[in-house]
């Protein structure tokens, strides 16, 4: 009967016949009592959203006591009913330190683990396997594996608890645990990434003293014990921060690519994705998104990273469709509007942008985009302070990636607070210093402060970082014209020229570039050629002050400069002084008077009727 | 015929060669241009008569004979697994359908917005993500590469027509954004959007293989768009050193020699370029072409025309380019006849009649004009050179707002229609609107920097709005395209003058004087010389710039040069040599014989000051002024010494 019932019940989970699961289990916790099923009947009532009857049935009979898998479902349900510091209750304050394996371990391990396989001691029962087995750490081997899924969960959980409570940092060392606990504790491992909560650096620390050989090989193919270790290791790999260590980056991907037919998956495609994003490579990065989509309409993991790249190549129209679609069918996704403010900031309607990026943020406060975009639009008004406010909490929430104190610096660079920049600049450096932007920044600030040579090594660097990416060379075209402006202000007027020449060159015409061309060119002492600069930029914008300026300028200069440059003038003037000579002499020889022939008056340059036809042979 | 008959059959074949290949990439113009270049080897009746005798395996051979020289053969056997697919493009572009035409090599991938397949039944999920894998797995192979490895299997000649087409797009965009004519989104501040993406390709593309300096497996065309996507970018020296190489590359292009006959920007520049051209018949068309551009009207630029035109005897383009010239040396009779023949010649050829137009204005003769006009538009009213004509034709007849009409509609139709600009520029200068004047000849000089009337137009412009340094800056430029025009140099003069940089524009006068004389000396073909001003100078100097001379003088206080620069100027009334003829009395000189009154009284030369005040009263000008000074002259020197009678004798 209770096999019968048991099959019935499994039946009916299997199907999401969640009532029947329910009826057949409380039937089957009358037969039996036993703690299983009232955990599972407890695990039925979850999935079923009757969390508060779901705790009823794990606290019954103590078992929270004796069952950690009871434990943890209970804390569950509390955070479903976002009752955190009950949940905290259950789960206790501490992390099991001592369960966490390591990579120092890990590496004793393997030999180790080839005794162990040959002594053929391999585990018989309850899924006990090799690995926990071959750990040194002698705690370790007496939890039994399941267990300690289940501790790395409540680990889990205890994180998730404490980022409710704004504090990360306990959130963070929370979840650190759990994925040390058990490294398949996916869940963990990704609320680490997707809130940034390491910088680039700490990520890849915090990769390489992972254990992955705790993780249980394929039990059919025992030969390739590691595969499943290195497999894992790859797939995190390409959840990291993608501003350090690329070529470790690339060989993941492609491993996983070449040997397991991952290369179309999405995951990867938007690892892939990310890595053109953050070097600039727009139009292949959307290429990718734009597949996954494609195949997943409605992937939300990479929908920012779709939503950024629409805003950056200017696909308004993409935009619109986009958003009006997820609109339609998710208004309860934060995406939504994120995507619908994306629009609005890309047409230029900030205050409509904002009320969207703080509808996706009230909806889910920890989404980063959201509130990335929310400070934009405050910075994009020019409203300094408030756009501070925002890019902090930003900071506060995402403390791994360098973006918020990096826009907190720009910020603050436009606000003239050199030296608060400066500090929030090089708090950003050092979560990453391979962002372009970054060190970009860096150099405007130490342009501001007037220390030229150092601004143009931060130029120059970012420049060539850009490169060593192989971004393309327009978008980092207003690097390059800070470069030409700082090598102009530090003296080096040549090689400012050839940097304004490039800029001009990767199809920046804008007055501003014209402009300075011109001012070097004057530097230089080419009044002419800076004439003909300066009107290049004034063809783009008559009314432009500065160049006007210049012009006048550059104009006077002209005017000291003389016709011909004084050689040919000597015989003009020796011509003319013969010819003078002649007319003395021919003067005292008497007049000879003619008649009067009609006047002439050729050269009457200050008529206009007469100059327009004139002018026209 | 001047070419010994095997290279003349070359000839023949390079240019057909010419028309089908531009033809191919749609080169419309350079095409038109190599088969006027072609028929006109032999005359056209011999082309009729051959037409019935040649039979289709004549042409069958022709064919085959051209074939193999396209040496390239790897670029054939891809040509050839294109065709099906290049001859699609090249309907599109035909159609006017720019984009289709790019996307057929160069598909731009369109950014997911929303999912196709929502609306669909759920039973059609799978079959949808069945199908995407395909289309991704094209996709996802590291989008950049595969982007450029396309690059590499195509053909040159789909990879030209398809970046031509992205880039004819822009353009029909770019003037469809710039709106109305002057307005405020028309200039350059509205760009063709689709030059940096064309920039990369290209750039990317030719750092491939081996950049600028790696001549081999490129066929010039690619070189010729890449120089001018540049030239749009305003990176001159570049661009210059890619065309270069296009003409190197491919010397039948003729659009690429236009490209680069708009970077050259003087005389100069035409002597430093000429080294690195391709020693051809191109080569000398494109000489004569700046050479006219230029107004050079030096015997060697004839020279050159003659031997073409032994060449090629019945070229519109080689006879319209000599009536140019002549029109440039101001001999309008000799243009004036030219341009009649050609148009008897070709009636419906309108190239270039716009600048018959100019010269029947400037004559001035209505008739003619009004015939041109109702001709060229009887042919086409919607051309640009259509609409010059007629607006020159309402000039004439001072219908000023009529003119402005028209030149805004030959601009409408083609926005980098330089002529119309400038042209358009006089009419406002006319109107008196020179905020527009000055618009529209900077539009004209940004098109071609080479066109003097702009740049002195635009001077003028700014003259009348007092910006003198302005001004200054222009009518150098003027004067610098056309330094064998005295009026330009007195402009500059006059220039520096109101800057009060008296030096100079002493000098600058002084270089009027000089090229004035010149001029008048005859230059390369002066016989039928007839303009008034070489006339009025008499063999001598122009009175008006050396009174302004002397004007100059005296504000420098150099008494001494000042009347010695008047003594000139009254020099001017006769003939330089004994028994020629001069100017006679005009009013300049009067002026100047007043001002040499007053100053020889204020020396104190009393007979002088007499003698000068007598003549003008003599020749009735400035009588009460002279008459003044004689009477005060009198009575000092019936003061001084009453009885010296060698004063009064004349005076009775």
């Amino acid at each position: 009967m209770e096999s019968f019932l048991r099959r019935w019940r499994q039946d009916a989970l299997d199907k999401h016949q969640l009532d029947s699961a329910i009826f057949i289990g409380d039937k089957l916790l009358a037969l039996t009592n036993a703690d299983e099923d009232a955990y599972i009947l407890a695990q039925t009532h979850f999935t079923a959203g009757n969390y508060t009857r779901a705790i009823s049935f794990v606290s019954r009979s103590d078992l929270l006591q004796r069952s950690a898998a009871a434990r943890y479902l209970s804390a569950h349900c509390y955070i479903k009913q976002n009752r955190h510091e009950d949940a905290l209750g259950i789960l206790g304050d501490k992390n099991p330190v001592h369960l966490i394996t390591t990579s120092d371990s890990a590496r004793r391990k393997l030999q180790h683990m080839t005794n162990g396989l040959s002594s053929k001691q391999g585990g018989k029962s309850r899924g006990l396997t090799r690995v926990d087995r071959v750990d040194r750490s002698e705690e370790r081997d007496r939890e039994d594996a399941t267990n300690l899924k289940y501790e790395a969960g409540m680990c889990y959980l205890r994180g998730l608890c404490y980022a409710k409570q704004n504090a990360f940092d306990r959130a963070k060392e929370c979840y650190k645990d759990a994925v040390r606990i058990d490294v398949q504790c996916f869940e963990a491992f990704d609320q680490l990434m997707k809130n940034s909560l390491m910088s680039p650096g700490e990520e890849w620390d915090f990769l390489d003293s992972l254990n992955f050989d705790s993780i249980p090989s394929d039990p059919d193919a025992p030969a390739n014990a590691q595969e499943g270790a290195l497999f894992t290791r790859n797939l995190y790999i390409t959840r990291l921060s993608k501003y350090a260590r690329p070529e470790d980056f690339n060989t993941a991907i492609e491993t996983l690519s070449s040997h397991y037919r991952l290369s179309e998956n999405s995951d990867i495609l938007h690892a892939k994705a990310e890595i053109l994003f953050t070097s600039s490579r727009f139009e292949a990065a959307l290429i990718l998104t734009s597949a996954i989509l494609e195949y997943d309409p409605y992937n939300f993991a990479s929908m920012p990273l779709h939503l950024a790249l629409l805003y950056q190549l200017n696909h308004t129209n993409a935009l619109f469709a986009l958003s009006h679609d997820l609109a339609d069918t998710h208004p309860g996704e934060p995406c939504t509007w994120l995507a619908v403010g994306t629009y609005y900031l890309s047409t230029n309607r900030i205050p409509e942008a904002r009320s969207y990026f703080s509808k996706a943020s009230l909806m889910d406060p920890h989404f980063g985009p959201a509130w990335i975009g929310f400070a934009h639009t405050f910075a994009a008004e020019g409203e300094g302070d408030q756009a501070i406010a925002a890019y902090s909490t930003a900071a506060r929430l995402f403390q791994g990636t360098h973006l918020p104190q990096m826009f907190l610096g720009m910020q603050e660079i436009a606000l003239d607070n050199l030296t608060i920049a400066r500090e929030y600049l090089t708090t950003a450096y050092t979560l990453s210093d391979r962002d372009p932007l970054l060190v970009n920044e860096l150099g405007v600030v130490a342009y501001k402060e007037g220390e030229y040579e150092s601004a143009v090594r931060h130029f120059m660097l970012a420049l060539r970082i850009a490169e060593e990416n192989e971004a393309p060379a327009h978008q980092y075209n207003s690097t390059r014209l800070n470069l030409a402006h700082a090598l102009r202000r530090g003296g080096q007027f040549q090689e400012a020229l050839e940097q304004f020449d490039e800029v001009i060159r990767l199809g920046m015409r804008d007055c501003g570039v014209f402009t300075s061309k011109g001012l070097v060119l004057l530097e230089l002492d080419q009044a002419f050629e800076a004439t003909v600069a300066l009107h290049e930029g004034l063809a783009i914008s008559p009314q432009d002050p500065i160049a006007s300026d210049l012009l006048a300028k550059a104009l006077s200069c002209l005017e000291e400069e003389g016709v011909l440059g004084g050689a040919d003038e000597e015989a003009v003037d020796i011509g003319l002084r013969n010819k003078l000579a002649e007319v003395k002499r021919t003067r005292d020889t008497g007049r000879r008077r003619r008649p009067r022939k009609q006047v002439y008056d050729s050269m009457d340059l200050d008529g206009g009727e007469g100059g327009a036809g004139g002018a026209r042979p | 015929m001047a070419l010994p008959s095997e290279q003349q059959l070359e000839l023949e074949t390079q240019l057909r060669l010419a028309v089908v290949a531009c033809n191919e990439r749609c080169l419309y113009f350079a095409a038109k241009w190599a088969a006027e270049m072609l028929n006109s080897l032999t005359p056209p009746s011999d082309l009729l008569d051959d037409g019935s005798d040649t039979d289709v395996d004549d042409d069958v051979n022709m064919r085959s004979k051209v074939q193999p020289s396209n040496n390239d053969r790897k670029e054939t056997a891809r040509e050839a697994k294109e065709l099906s697919r290049f001859l699609m493009a090249k309907s599109y572009f035909d159609c006017r359908e720019y984009d289709r035409c790019a996307a057929v090599f160069l598909p731009s991938p369109i950014p997911h917005s929303a999912p196709l397949h929502s609306t669909l039944p759920p039973q059609k999920g799978p079959q949808s993500t069945k199908t995407s894998p395909s289309k991704t797995n094209s996709l996802s192979k590291a989008p950049n590469t595969q982007l450029s490895a396309s690059l590499k299997k195509m053909s040159q000649k789909s990879l030209f027509l398809s970046l031509y087409a992205r880039y004819q797009a822009g353009e029909k965009r770019k003037n469809e954004d710039s709106e109305a004519i002057l307005g405020p989104a028309d200039g350059p501040a509205t760009a063709n959007k689709e030059i940096p993406g064309i920039l990369v390709i290209l750039e990317d593309y030719f750092a491939a293989r081996g950049g600028l300096q790696d001549l081999t497996n490129s066929q010039g065309w690619l070189d010729y768009l890449y120089g001018v996507v540049l030239l749009k970018n305003k990176s001159e020296t570049l661009a210059k050193q890619w065309l270069l190489r296009s003409v190197n590359l491919n010397p039948y292009n003729w659009s690429a020699w236009l490209e680069l006959a708009s970077l050259v920007g003087s005389p100069d520049d035409l002597q430093l370029i000429s080294h690195h051209l391709p020693q051809n018949i191109m080569a000398f068309f494109f000489h004569i072409f700046c050479s006219q551009e230029l107004y050079q009207q030096g015997p060697d630029v004839f020279d050159i025309l003659n031997q073409m035109e032994s060449i090629f005897p019945h070229s519109a383009f080689l006879k319209q380019h000599k009536a140019l010239l002549h029109y440039h040396a101001r001999d309008h009779d000799v243009a004036m006849e030219m341009f009649d023949s050609l148009i008897k010649e070709h009636p419906r050829r309108l190239d270039g009649l716009e600048v018959y137009s100019n010269l029947l204005y400037v004559l001035p003769n209505r008739p003619k004009l009004a015939s041109l006009a109702s001709l060229a538009s009887s042919t086409d009213k919607f051309r640009p050179e259509t609409n010059c004509i007629l607006g020159n034709y309402y000039s004439l007849i001072s219908e000023h707002e009529k003119a402005v009409l028209h030149f805004r509609r030959a601009l409408a139709l083609d926005r980098n229609y330089q002529a119309a600009w400038t042209l358009m520029g006089h009419e406002y200068i006319e109107l008196k609107n020179t905020q527009a004047a000055i618009e529209s000849y900077r539009r004209a000089v940004d098109t071609n920097r080479k066109d003097y009337r702009a740049w002195y137009g635009l001077g003028q412009g700014y003259e009348m709005l007092e910006c003198y340094s302005y001004s200054l800056f222009y009518y150098q430029r003027a004067a610098a395209l056309c330094p064998g025009d005295p009026k330009m140099w007195a402009a500059v003069a006059h220039a520096y003058s109101k800057c009060n940089k008296i030096a100079n524009a002493i000098q600058a006068y002084k270089r009027a004087l000089v090229v004035g004389s010149q001029m008048d000396a005859g230059s390369s073909f002066g016989s039928g010389n007839n303009d008034p001003l070489s006339q009025a100078v008499g063999g001598a100097l122009d009175p008006q710039i050396l009174y302004d001379i002397a004007l100059l003088y005296e504000r420098e206080n150099n008494w001494e040069e000042a009347s010695a620069y008047m003594e000139l100027t009254l020099a001017q009334e006769e003939g330089a040599d004994e028994g020629s003829e001069g100017l006679g009395v005009t009013q300049i000189t009067s002026r100047a014989r007043l001002w040499l009154a007053r100053w020889s009284y204020s020396c104190g030369e009393w007979q002088r000051t007499m003698e000068l005040a007598n003549e003008l009263c003599q020749d009735g000008v400035e009588v009460e002024e002279a008459k003044g000074l004689v009477k005060d002259v009198r009575s000092r020197l019936a003061l001084a010494d009453v009885t010296d009678d060698s004063i009064t004798g004349p005076e009775a």
